[in-house]
């Protein structure tokens, strides 16, 4: 297991009148070259859990481990698991900083004491992992920057630091259809090809059925649901009552099937499905893909 | 992150005791003799009827003790160090303690018991009145104190409004630093290390972030304020208004006694 989470309690403002309970008792393991997502409602204590996976938050009770040590043993395991584990939050746009992007890229590797040669290496390997021309945006104000790429931008100041984990607190919120495919389509190559494993939050049921191959569900600081999309997605009512739903096109082939149209109704993302109708109507699919 | 974790003062802990019901007006006016009476006394009595009288507040106030006391914390430095400086600076009476050239001598002890003890009384009855008086409140209150000082150009709505914003934003402002510095951490700034050039230079990525932020935000209440035919305080009307209720009288009379007993002590 790359990251195990034990008996975990976050307890926000312990011991004044606004305590908050946002985690109980939480169990998750992640393992290696997965890629999870974390579904639930606004409030269900997301955000918390996974700011624990680097140390941002310190446990109220229970434990964390990455890659078989606690990380709150020792200061230095700490330093070690911030840059091995990365975390891009929500709306990461707004901790841009620096002038010019290679600077804010840059960010996370200043302290390591690369050359400048090596340095530039792996600001360009970032960029290019998010599809970021180098030659055309590190000399740029990231303020200058579309919202998507400002975005992107953002997430390679992540990358940057070559880690192991990826966290990702919605990382399309609040983009356009076309720079939130973008941006999933380049953490699902991140994944394939060079094997990282990434942790996913989302409210969107779509991103997380077309990336996720694991799923944990979240409500009230507890995980009420685990497992694969097509089991997770396959517990419709207990989602309703979490305040969550199923892919709206899973909705679709349901009410198709109702319609009398002879087809498969555990599919959960837009590929699949289409591939499912074209079938049930006995026809071929005229665009290539 | 743990410094503003423990900042109580200013903060509004919402309830439904007298204390919370006596008109801001009142409570300001009532601060302010408060801390005039305070700087009077003179005697270990006169502390103990402000110590009484603080304690009634407290418990009236129906407010947690401990998190009254949490909030003395920041202050708490501030009291030692006022402790320290008497003891060994303020000189006259009988000699207590002799440290080679440093004496402690009783008029030293006194006062810098006396000022502590101010200090003290000072923090928690104002956190009093912020703990148990709406920001919205508070701010109509002050409007209504600094009216008569129109007269002399001040411009007393928009400086009620200016507060009324600024403590809106206290919290929101706390919140975003809070999470721009995560986001920082999460990717390798280090906030906590270093001397005292290295940990400026640190906050350029906090404050940066922290300024596009508040500006954006000062921007888009601007505008909100501005669609919803906001322009100042001319003939503007409340949804609450301040009323005077028999508790306020009550509330007077307590502030009456108080001032009385502070008088008698000090003879």
């Amino acid at each position: 297991m790359l990251l195990e989470v034990k008996g975990l309690t976050h307890v926000y403002m312990q011991g004044t009148p606004f305590e908050v309970s946002a985690l109980k008792e939480t169990n998750l393991q992640i393992a290696r070259g997965s890629i999870t997502g974390i579904i639930g409602q606004t409030g269900s204590g997301k955000s918390t859990l996974v700011q624990h996976f680097n140390g941002l938050l310190t446990p109220s009770k229970g434990r964390v481990f990455f890659d078989g040590r606690d990380i709150w043993a020792g200061k230095t395991l700490l330093r070690e698991v911030r840059r091995r584990v990365g975390l891009l939050f929500q709306y990461p746009e707004e901790q841009l900083f620096e002038d010019r992007v290679y600077d804010d890229v840059a960010f996370g590797i200043k302290n390591l004491k690369l050359s400048p040669a090596e340095e530039a290496e792996r600001v360009k390997r970032a960029l290019k992992q998010v599809n970021l021309d180098y030659q055309g945006v590190k000399d740029r104000s990231p303020f200058s920057l579309s919202g998507g790429e400002k975005r992107r931008a953002a997430m390679a100041g992540v990358l940057v630091m070559n880690p192991e984990l990826l966290i990702l607190d919605e990382p399309t919120a609040g983009l356009d259809p076309r720079g939130r495919r973008e941006i999933l389509r380049e953490i699902k190559e991140l994944h394939r090809e060079e094997n990282l494993t990434v942790v996913i939050v989302s409210h969107s049921m779509e991103d997380i059925a077309w990336l996720a191959e694991d799923l944990v569900v979240l409500q009230d600081g507890e995980i009420i649901l685990k497992g694969p999309p097509e089991a997770v997605f396959a517990r419709e009512e207990r989602l309703k009552e979490a305040g969550l739903s199923v892919p709206e096109v899973n909705r679709v082939l349901k009410r198709l099937k109702e319609a009398g149209f002879d087809l498969e109704t555990g599919i959960y993302t837009v590929e699949e499905a289409e591939e499912e109708i074209w079938r049930a109507v006995g026809g071929k699919s005229c665009e290539p893909h | 992150m743990s410094l503003i974790k423990s900042i109580t003062i200013g903060q509004y802990l919402p309830g439904k005791s007298p204390l919370h019901r006596l008109d801001p007006r009142l409570k300001i006016i009532a601060l302010i003799i408060y801390i005039i009476a305070i700087f009077f006394i003179r005697t270990f009595t006169g502390f103990g009827v402000a110590f009484i009288f603080t304690g009634f507040l407290l418990l009236l106030a129906k407010l947690p003790l401990g998190y009254v006391i949490r909030g003395l914390k920041p202050v708490l430095f501030l009291v030692v160090f006022t402790v320290i400086l008497h003891f060994f600076m303020t000189k006259g009476g009988e000699v207590l303690v002799r440290l080679g050239p440093l004496t402690v001598e009783s008029a030293g002890v006194r006062l810098g018991i006396f000022m502590s003890l101010r200090l003290l009384f000072l923090v928690v009855n104002t956190s009093l009145l912020t703990l148990t008086t709406s920001p919205i409140a508070l701010t109509d209150g002050i409007e209504y104190l600094l009216k008569p000082f129109r007269r002399v150009g001040l411009p007393a709505h928009e400086i009620a409004m200016m507060m009324t914003i600024a403590l809106r934003f206290i919290p929101t402002l706390m919140e975003e630093s809070q999470k721009i510095m995560k986001a920082q951490m999460a990717r390798g700034a280090d906030f906590e290390t270093g001397g005292v050039i290295r940990r400026a230079r640190s906050m350029a990525p906090l404050l940066v972030p922290l300024f596009i932020s508040a500006f954006r935000r000062a921007d888009d209440l601007a505008v909100a304020m501005e669609a919803r035919c906001y322009r100042g305080g001319e003939h503007r009307t409340r949804m609450k208004e301040m009323a005077v209720t028999p508790l306020d009288y009550y509330a007077l009379a307590v502030v009456a006694a108080f001032l009385l007993l502070i008088a008698l002590a000090r003879i």
